[in-house]
């Protein structure tokens, strides 16, 4: 299985991505265990980071690796949407 | 209270475009750190007017620019401008253009919920300002942006809080909108951060080529409209003919000085002493009767009398009409040599009139013409332009000629025949469709009448303003050297008629 690489996009400046990252980091912890790597970004430090994967909206989590390139925007936490838009298996799920 | 008074009523600056002919029409450019909209269907040239913005603002304005696109990505728009040869990735590289490259690229996007904002847009926008310390920020375009995300209220948030900051630090927005989403897309930004000016375009097809028109108007404030100009996209970018700058108040007309056609009876009996200065008359006649011949035999007497002549035609070959003054005895090409003599021809096909207005005004200026001919106001209808449109044309090169100084003869065939019986020759005469005569200051007619199985040339002059010209018609023929007056119809001696050549 390729590693699947994975960016979170927040504004750090907001109490919300606390949350917002603690929760997408549990449910791809349970869900893909150790095949992937999740970078966390805030936006208001690293714009060019934005620009270069064309993200205009907060918070965005996209699938860099593999490609196509996917991103879901908005609501992170409804976990079924989360792994099926991202294309992602989810085997926490299946247990 | 008093303080926001203050506000309101200061005129907005203005800050010029650098766009060729556009800031004519916007009377001295864009509201300075306002967003300006500009509107039209697909395809008439909202995105190049964009780039225009900035590539001018860079090359003309010294004012760096950011180009903000939803549509197209940067690689498109590049290959776009490379064809005008537009170095952008030049104006990349020294620091003066940023993209904010926007546009999906075919990814997989999902949307959940309404619980985002767009603060990565605004961050981008704001880092690529601080980059090239933008003075300009375009966007491309808004129905693209609200199409994308289904939070409206967020968009409109967003879109207002983006260009409170670009007033703030008072750089202009130019921002293009579909013509189908323009209400909506206005409505959802405040007026406090856009200017009340919509830049709108259009175009459609005509025999060869596609014709475009440009219009600026007022969304606020009754209904206000400054009339559309045309432009071109050619192959240097875009190029806008504003309308030709006429004030109808001025005018440098001389009753007492007098234009002569060099025909001593046309000149002095009948005209008694000639066209006063500044004005435009009409000579107004069947096909063959003569009308090019005598409105060149007027530029050729203006020459002689050292004065710069400009011909206009619309359906006259220059070169045949050269030698056609070569056989008269005129020589046109040594006159145009010396630089007093100019032609100016536009196609009839696809006619672009403000343009062609714009060509007159430039050649005008530049070769200090005195005398004009224009070629003929009756092709204007031909060439496909509406009666209004052919009549606000006369007006405002009238109104120009007047202006200047410009002593003007315009030609004009009429279509119906006047097989008049004697003693009424002028009752079929009714000035045709666009009904110049009322535009202008002389009216002469040409006409072809029969006398004793033969068809002779007779003339009239209708009207001359401010001149005591004679009401009689008389008889006429050309021959070397031009027009030659042949007395009072019906009183000629018989010797004239067998001088005919």
């Amino acid at each position: 299985m390729s590693l699947i690489v994975l960016k979170l996009y927040v504004v750090k400046r907001l109490p919300s991505s606390e949350q917002i990252i603690r929760q997408v980091r549990e449910m791809l912890k349970d869900g893909i265990k150790n095949h992937y790597v999740l970078r966390v970004i805030d936006v208001e430090t690293e714009p060019q980071q934005a620009e270069k994967d064309n993200i205009l909206a907060a918070p965005s989590l996209v699938r860099v690796e593999p490609k196509p390139e996917k991103k879901i925007i908005g609501d992170l936490s409804n976990r079924t949407l989360l792994f099926s838009t991202l294309g992602l298996k989810d085997s926490g799920a299946e247990k | 209270m008093k303080k926001k008074f203050r506000e309101t009523g200061e005129p907005l600056k203005k800050t010029l475009t650098g766009i060729e002919g556009l800031d004519e029409v916007l009377e001295g450019g864009l509201p300075q750190g306002r967003g300006a909209l500009v509107t039209g269907e697909t395809g008439t040239g909202k995105t190049v007017l964009l780039n225009e913005f900035i590539y001018r603002g860079i090359t003309r304005r010294k004012e760096n620019g950011i180009f903000v696109s939803f549509e197209e990505n940067s690689k498109e728009i590049l290959q776009d401008v490379g064809g005008f040869g537009w170095d952008y990735p030049g104006l990349i590289k020294q620091d003066k253009l940023r993209f904010v490259d926007a546009a999906r690229r075919g990814e997989i996007i999902r949307e959940i919920g309404s619980n985002y904002d767009f603060t990565p847009l605004v961050l981008r926008i704001r880092e690529a300002i601080k980059q090239v310390n933008a003075q300009r920020v375009v966007i491309d375009n808004l129905n693209a942006f609200f199409m994308r995300f289904r939070n409206k209220n967020e968009i409109r948030a967003t879109l207002n809080f983006l260009l409170g900051e670009l007033k703030e630090k008072e750089i202009t927005a130019l921002i293009s909108v579909e013509k189908a989403g323009a209400e909506t897309a206005l409505a959802a930004v405040s007026a406090e951060f856009v200017s009340d000016t919509i830049i709108e375009l259009s175009s459609h097809s005509g025999q060869q080529k596609t014709l475009r028109e440009l219009e600026v108007r007022k969304m606020r404030g009754a209904g206000y409209r400054s009339g559309k100009v045309e432009f071109e996209i050619g192959s240097a970018g875009i190029q806008i003919f504003p309308k030709i700058p006429v004030n109808l108040t001025i005018a440098a007309t001389d009753f007492n000085v007098r234009k002569k056609f060099e025909v001593r009876e046309l000149d002095d009996k009948i005209l008694d002493g000639g066209i006063p200065q500044g004005q435009t008359v009409l000579i107004s006649g069947n096909s063959g009767t003569g009308k090019t011949i005598m409105a060149l035999q007027f530029i050729q007497a203006g020459l002689k009398a050292g004065e710069h002549g400009l011909y206009v035609g619309l359906e006259e070959n220059i070169e045949e009409l050269k030698k056609v003054a070569q056989g008269l005895g005129w020589d046109f090409a040594r006159d145009e040599k010396a630089g007093k003599l100019r032609f100016l021809t536009a196609s009839l096909i696809d006619l672009q009139k403000d343009r062609l207005l714009l060509d007159i005004v430039k050649s005008t200026e530049k070769n200090n013409i005195k005398r004009l001919v224009f070629d003929s106001a009756s092709s204007l209808t031909s060439a496909g332009l509406s009666t209004q449109q052919a009549r606000n044309f006369v007006i405002q090169l009238g109104g120009f000629l007047k202006m200047k100084g410009i002593t003007s003869v315009f030609t004009y065939m009429m279509t119906q025949n006047f097989q008049a019986a004697k003693g009424r020759i002028l009752s079929s005469v009714e000035m045709t469709n666009i009904q110049v005569s009322s535009l202008v200051d002389g009216l002469i007619l040409l006409m072809f009448i029969e006398q004793e199985q033969e068809v002779k040339m007779v003339l009239n002059v209708l009207k001359m303003r401010g001149v005591n010209h004679s009401k009689d018609i008389y008889g006429y023929r050309i021959e070397k050297g031009g027009l030659v007056i042949e007395g009072k119809y019906g009183q000629e001696s018989a010797d004239h008629g067998k001088n005919r050549q």
